[in-house]
Formats: C-alpha cells, sequence, structure tokens
C-alpha cells in the first residue's frame, strides 16, 4: 500500500518557484482577460479563459498545498467572471422566454421571419421539433397566435 | 522482473509506513501524489499540453476516419464497429506509451524531449501491441453484452431497457476496473525494458492490488476540474489532462518507492 511519505507529500509549504510564480500570473492575465472579454464577447470567450485560468492557477501551486497571492487573485477573478456569465446567460434565456410569451412580439417575430426567410418563427420550430424529436414549440410557447391570426382575418376581409 | 535494475525507480531513504486506511488517508496521499504531479509540470507546462493535443488529435482522426464510416446498426456493423474500436486502441496505445514516457521524464526529472511521444514506435513496439490488444480487448468485450442486447432485444419487450442498462452498468464497471488493474502496464514497460507483455501486464496487476481504490479516488479528484473543463467547451481540458496524467506518473513513482 502507497503511503503519504512515499508520495512527496511534506507537511511545510516549499518556498514557491520562479516557474510556479510565473504560471500564476500568468492565470492572472488569462482570468482579467476573461474579465475583460465580458464586456467585449460575453459567455462564450469568458467560459472559455475562466476555467483555463482557474487550472493554470491550481498547477501554479506546485509542491505547495496553497494557492500564492496571485494564484489566488486568478481563481477569485475567474470564479466571478464565471458567476457574472452564468447570471447573464440565465437572464438572456429568461428574456428570450417571456419576450416569447408575449402575444404581440410573437406575431411581430412571426411576420419578421415570414419576410425573411418565407417561413414564420413557428414553422421553424416545427420543423426543428419534427426533425429532432425535441419539444421547442411547446417550451416557446408558439401556440400564441392570436395576434396573426387575427391579422390575417382582417387581411381576408 | 528484478526490482533493482529498473530504469525510473530508485530508492527513496527514510520512507516510513503509515498503516492507517480511510478516505482522510486516501485525500492525504492523493494531494501528495498531486502536489508532486503540479511540481513535475510546472517547467515542461507547454511540451505536456501540445502531447496531449497531438494525442487527442490521432485519437480522434482515427476514430473518425475508421470508428466514423461504421455504424453498428445490424449485428455484422456493430461487431466491426468494435473490432474497429479495438484497433485504433491499439495503436493510439503505442502514443499512450510515448506520453508516458512523457511524463516519466517530467517526474525524474530527465530531458523532456516532443520526440519522446514517438518513442513507441521505437522502442518495445511489439510489447505496447500486445498489452493494448489484451487491455483494449478486455474493455472492449465487457460492453458486447449491453450493445448486443440493445440491438437483438425486441422493442415490446418490457424487461429490454432495464436489462440493457444493467448490462451497459456493468460493463462500464468492468471497464473501470480493467483500466485500474492495468494502469501501470506502460509505466512498467518503460521501467522494465525488454520485459513481456504477459509480465507487464502480471506485474501491473499485483501492484496495484491494494492501490486500485487510491487510483480511483486520485481520478475521481479530477470530476470537478473535469466539469469545468466541460464549460469551456473543452479546451481546458488540454491542462487538465496533463495534470491527471502527471498525477499517474507521480503515483507510479510513490507506489516503486513504497516498495524500496
Amino acid at each position: 500500500m502507497i503511503t503519504q511519505e512515499q508520495t512527496l507529500h511534506d507537511e511545510s509549504d516549499p518556498p514557491r518557484s520562479e516557474a510556479a510564480e510565473a504560471l500564476a500570473v500568468t492565470a492572472t492575465f488569462v482570468a482579467l482577460a476573461s474579465v475583460g472579454a465580458s464586456f467585449v464577447f460575453p459567455v462564450f470567450v469568458p467560459f472559455i479563459l475562466a476555467p483555463v485560468a482557474i487550472v493554470l492557477a491550481i498547477i501554479s501551486k506546485g509542491r505547495s498545498f496553497k494557492l500564492s497571492q496571485t494564484g489566488r487573485r486568478a481563481v477569485t477573478f475567474a470564479l466571478i467572471c464565471i458567476g457574472v456569465n452564468i447570471a447573464v446567460l440565465a437572464l438572456t434565456l429568461r428574456s428570450a422566454f417571456s419576450l416569447m410569451s408575449d402575444p404581440a412580439y410573437h406575431a411581430q417575430l412571426n411576420q419578421m421571419t415570414e419576410n425573411m426567410y418565407g417561413y414564420t418563427f413557428d414553422d421553424m420550430l416545427r420543423i426543428i421539433d419534427e426533425s429532432y424529436g425535441t419539444n421547442l414549440t411547446e417550451m416557446l410557447g408558439a401556440e400564441v397566435q392570436e395576434p396573426l391570426a387575427g391579422n390575417e382575418a382582417e387581411g381576408s376581409l | 522482473m528484478n526490482t533493482t535494475d529498473n530504469r525510473y525507480s530508485r530508492p527513496d531513504a527514510n520512507r516510513s509506513v503509515h498503516p492507517d486506511r480511510g478516505v482522510y488517508f486516501l485525500h492525504r496521499v492523493s494531494t501528495g501524489i498531486k502536489a508532486g504531479a503540479r511540481f513535475s509540470l510546472l517547467t515542461h507546462l507547454g511540451t505536456a499540453c501540445g502531447a496531449n493535443v497531438v494525442c487527442a488529435a490521432a485519437a480522434f482522426l482515427l476514430t473518425t476516419l475508421f470508428g466514423g464510416s461504421v455504424y453498428g446498426s445490424d449485428l455484422a456493423g456493430l461487431l466491426l464497429s468494435f473490432v474497429i474500436e479495438w484497433l485504433v486502441a491499439v495503436f493510439i496505445g503505442i502514443l499512450e506509451y510515448g506520453r508516458v514516457c512523457l511524463y516519466m521524464n517530467m517526474q525524474y526529472a530527465q530531458p523532456v524531449l516532443m520526440q519522446d511521444l514517438f518513442c513507441g514506435f521505437r522502442e518495445n513496439t511489439n510489447q505496447i501491441i500486445q498489452c493494448e490488444a489484451v487491455a483494449a480487448g478486455i474493455r472492449v468485450l465487457l460492453l458486447v453484452p449491453g450493445a448486443l442486447a440493445a440491438l437483438l432485444l425486441p422493442d415490446g419487450m418490457a424487461a429490454r431497457t432495464p436489462l440493457v442498462i444493467l448490462l451497459y452498468a456493468a460493463g462500464l464497471c468492468g471497464v473501470i476496473y480493467s483500466r485500474l488493474v492495468f494502469a501501470l502496464r506502460y509505466y512498467l514497460l518503460l521501467d522494465y525494458p525488454g520485459s513481456s507483455a504477459a509480465d507487464v501486464l502480471k506485474k501491473s496487476a499485483r501492484l496495484m492490488k491494494g492501490n486500485r481504490i487510491l487510483l480511483f479516488y486520485i481520478h475521481l479528484s479530477f470530476v470537478p476540474l473535469s466539469a469545468l473543463g466541460l464549460l469551456s467547451f473543452g479546451i481546458a481540458n488540454l491542462w487538465i489532462t496533463a495534470y491527471r496524467c502527471a498525477s499517474d506518473a507521480a503515483f507510479y513513482r510513490g507506489l516503486m518507492a513504497s516498495r524500496q
């Protein structure tokens, strides 16, 4: 059975090497880049950069069991960045769903996509549902078509 | 195999044995192993990630080129896809040996060169192929019953879904167990060049006895990081894989030190 002593485990915190500090600094830069990217390219770029910053900061611990000050800063920035971007994503999706359930907006969207592509937005959802077995029509409330139906009725008169 | 004339392992003096067990013990030992892994990675992180990119690209290309063309919609197709999966795994094993060589050089502070990744094509090639043929063969065979049940059992059968899930789950557990048992095959082959494949597999199984839980725990400790890697669309996995492979090498080093 392998034991603690045979795994280079040392209770004392060994001095950090230059390589470890350089890696921690790199992790901080990547974390800062992810924070900056949150303003320019939200969600996608920060979701790539922030986890990379965390992993680099963890590796920068080297033989030590604690993160250095710089590494801790990198992890903090990256975690804040991930949290903020998850919140942004959640709010965006929530807004999209709530807008889709607004009959006036839904009718406008249907009209717009029909003008652009020749299909209404609801048709597109139905095609996707039929092709991939998804349930987007129900999820996005595509049945709400009263205003559009009203417009068609007015047009036919 | 003589344990005194190996290429890497050397006695680490004044190491006492602590016979305690339990999750706390596992955590402490795995923390030590991972600390050693991080230290070895510090100056060679670029090379380690480069090696991971090459391995991942080779695996992706081979799987797409050969595995992607066959889909097991009938019995013959299914069996052919398993054979192709096995052949691809055997070929990837040669690169895997090179990757292990790279991480062992990092662990023992020896020169680390990217060309070490291809050393499996120069040395021990037959033994690597034989080792991987057995290890990958067992893994593939363990997954065959679940796939066969999913393909052959009639759709209307009430017990079909639970049976398929049960067979797949049992196969998966078997795959994890076989991976743990033969986890040291390349390390041993590298440490004792010229040994036969059978010797290496037997020695790996013997060495892993009593240490499987620890290696499983180490691999399990990477799950949160892997979830983070998933968030980054797999890109952070380049560094996470390097960390995990370095931990495997540190585990082997610790294991060999404990035996001397």
